[in-house]
């Protein structure tokens, strides 16, 4: 077991932190960015043709190609579906996109796509399409063509690191969760994890890259003191420091002396510390005295002190840059050594290291990647309002009394028009083909390519008996029960359009619809559609006598107690619309005065006003 | 408290060319006491009277005059008793070679 493995430098990172530098740093399947959910299509070559791949990814994995620089990125499937020529419409649940991956050698860390390919469940129809697997993996393929022109730095803040790498570095997955990128030495075979649980990211440097930076015995020589020999060794305390010395002057001399002294290395912040153990190094010499001289006794300390500053240029200036650290060096004014650490993105160092191998960093990348949404697969109901033949059918007055108001008349003008609205189906998440299945009011309609109708522009008759409402007089206009409507409509699909007659006057209608998509799940949404042939405009009068009239209403429930009907100055005048939401929603929360006078806002402003208002509550 | 060598004869010196006809001797005598050579650096006063070399004070003067390294340094007690006992710096080893500079002939 060996944390370098004959190589100089040794950068590990745990798989899931691999796949976050992916997710993080730009690596995109068919343009999207690794968050969950998204859509993987491939567009037929027969024009108008659907797609003949559509598949919903719903979660991302890694998996390492043990002792290689290869990958697979996984991209685990809500469901797809396949469409080859001449064969059925292969649809799934489940199953997952491999994405091919290599991490390239000589730079930190760049990948590679080279290629896609689709492991689906094999289902009766998968079964029955003869080479399906090769034929779908042709299709799936085509995903990622963007992809492979482009390689994907995912590791773009990895500092001096990149420099390091560049050219001379190679990868390797150590097992199936460790990455390891490596450069300088020489393969023993024999480097092994040292990322785990708790530790994501490691990095390692080799004495044999170390011992070159630090000082030479010319490095450590200074006036009078020659350091003949000056040793390193590494090992699980730290780092010994030894040498040997020559000293001399006037009057004294020193042959083969020694010094001696521990540094233990220590992680404070993100720096590296080296503590020097003793404060002092451990001399071991004869001083000889070739006569009586007063520098003699000098010369104890001035060695103590000479080979003691000799410390201060260990790890010197030259150190941090060429293995990859940090360049802002700063002479220390203790012994004790302080460099800064090694600055990785996103890493947080927790533990430095010496052994006989070398320094080794353990530490955590922090984040856990781009969360992905929730995704829920659903169909929603839009309408569009297109009526034709609007126009005026009579004129005429009418009293109305507001609550609290005494009645007044107004004028108004009368209206009809031929009603029509188009209901289209918007899908989320959901797998084409889809089968429809449209109600009005519970009975079923028929698509209408499936109708022969005689006239009537293709729309279908949809006559029924209901009731039926006059907008006069305002506010709740005049029901007219047992009519016999005659609605008719156009269904082709996901688009259903209703039309609606004048003479039907107005009537709500409910439209639900239910599609199954083709992994066989079921959607469904409803809507109710009023449909309007009579129409009366009041005098722009009434909205001002309404707006007084519920006004004051909405300020006896609120207890102001005023009887006016204009509002204060400063106040914002609201529509009395307004104020029945106003007072509705005070009902609702229980206010007591607002209910009882809920009967009387109903009977001024009519029961479907308070009733959507309610609603909405 | 005295670290005197009883044991070796009392050397009577009255100038310093006594003193340096003597040097051999004396050399010999600090080489042979424990932490001898450190224990000149620290007090050469005081070590003379432990090797028993006993000058006169006008020895001293003379010599002192000459080679004023010689007879300057009096550390103070607690070290010289450290050091003739035997610890301080005790990795470091001082070898007296010779007491005055030798002059070319």
């Amino acid at each position: 077991m060996t944390r370098l493995g004959g190589f100089g430098f040794v950068c590990q990172i745990r798989r899931d932190k691999l796949l976050d530098l992916m997710q993080e740093n730009g690596l995109t399947v068919q343009g999207n960015p690794l968050v969950t959910p998204f859509r993987l299509t491939v567009k037929s070559t027969v024009s108008g043709a659907p797609n003949t791949v559509d598949l919903l990814v719903k979660s991302t994995d890694l998996a390492l190609e043990v002792g290689t620089n290869r990958c697979t990125l996984i991209l685990r499937l809500e469901g797809g579906v396949i469409r080859l020529p001449g064969a059925p419409v292969a649809a799934f649940t489940g199953g997952a996109v491999n994405v091919q991956l290599e991490l390239l050698d000589k730079v930190f860390i760049i990948a590679r796509t080279h290629g896609a390919t689709l492991d689906a469940p094999n289902t009766p129809v998968i079964a029955g399409i003869a080479n399906f697997a090769k034929r779908a993996n042709a299709e799936v393929d085509k995903i990622v063509t963007a992809e492979k022109k482009v390689d994907v730095d995912i590791y773009p803040d990895a500092g001096p690191i990149k420099l390091l790498f560049f050219l001379t570095g190679a990868n390797k997955n150590l097992d199936a969760n460790t990455f390891a990128s490596h450069t300088h030495g020489a393969d023993a075979g024999t480097l092994t994890p040292t990322v785990d649980a708790t530790t994501s990211v490691s990095y390692a440097i080799s004495t044999t890259e170390i011992l070159p930076q630090l000082p030479t015995p010319a490095d450590l020589s200074q006036s009078h003191v020659t350091v003949l020999e000056v040793n390193y060794a590494f090992h699980d305390n730290g780092i010994d420091v030894t040498g040997v010395f020559d000293g001399n002057d006037t009057c004294w001399r020193v042959s083969g002396g020694t010094f001696s002294q521990l540094l233990l290395p220590l992680l404070i912040g993100q720096n590296f510390v080296f503590i020097p153990v003793p404060a002092k190094p451990k001399l071991d010499f004869d001083l000889h005295i070739k006569e009586a001289c007063l520098i003699g006794l000098a010369a104890i300390d001035f060695l103590d002190f000479t080979l003691t500053q000799a410390f201060f240029i260990l790890f010197g200036p030259t150190f941090g840059p060429a293995l990859g650290i940090k360049r802002d060096f700063t002479v220390p004014d203790t012994p004790t050594q302080t460099r800064p650490g090694l600055a990785l993105g996103g890493v947080i160092w927790s533990e430095f290291l010496v052994s006989d191998e070398g320094f080794i960093l353990l530490g955590d990348r922090t984040g856990g990647g781009v969360v992905s949404a929730s995704q829920q697969a659903a169909i929603h109901l839009r309408t569009s309002r297109t009526p034709e033949n609007l126009h005026e059918v009579g004129r005429g007055s009418v009293v109305v009394q507001g609550p609290t108001c005494a009645p007044m008349s107004f004028d108004y003008v009368r209206s009809a028009q031929d009603d029509q609205c188009t209901l289209t189906l918007e899908t989320d998440w959901v797998f084409e083909p889809l089968t429809y299945t449209w109600t009005i009011d519970g009975e079923p309609l028929v698509e209408s390519s499936k109708v022969v109708v005689i006239g009537g522009n293709g729309r279908t008759p949809f006559d029924f008996t209901g009731t039926v409402t006059e907008e006069l007089p305002p506010p709740n206009g005049t029901a007219i029960p047992g009519h016999a409507i005659k609605l008719a409509y156009r269904l082709a699909g996901a688009s259903l359009s209703v039309f609606a007659r004048h003479d039907d006057a107005n009537y709500e209608i409910r439209v639900e619809v239910r599609a199954v998509d083709a992994l066989g799940r079921s959607f469904s949404d409803a809507v109710n559609i009023e449909m309007r042939g009579d129409i009366v405009t009041l005098a722009p009068e009434y909205d001002t006598y309404m707006d007084a009239c519920v006004k004051a209403a909405a300020d006896i429930v609120n207890k102001k107690g005023t009887k006016s009907g204009k509002g204060r100055p400063g106040e914002p005048q609201e529509h009395w619309k307004d104020f029945v939401e106003a007072l509705t929603l005070a009902a609702v929360e229980g206010n007591i005065a607002a209910q009882a006078a809920i009967p009387g806002i109903m009977k001024a402003v009519g029961s479907r006003v308070v009733a959507k208002s309610l609603q909405r509550f | 408290m005295s670290y005197q060598n009883k044991e070796l004869a009392v050397l009577h010196v009255c100038s310093l060319s006594e003193l340096m006809s003597h040097e051999k001797e004396i050399v010999h005598r600090i080489g042979s006491t424990r932490n001898g050579g450190h224990l000149l650096l620290v007090d050469s006063r005081r070590l003379f009277k432990d090797i028993r070399v006993e000058l006169t004070p006008e020895a001293i003067a003379e010599t002192h005059a000459a080679y004023p390294a010689l007879f300057a340094t009096t550390g103070g007690e607690g070290a010289y008793a450290r050091i003739a006992a035997g610890s301080g710096k005790g990795a470091i080893r001082v070898t007296i070679d010779g007491l005055f500079k030798k002059v070319a002939s």
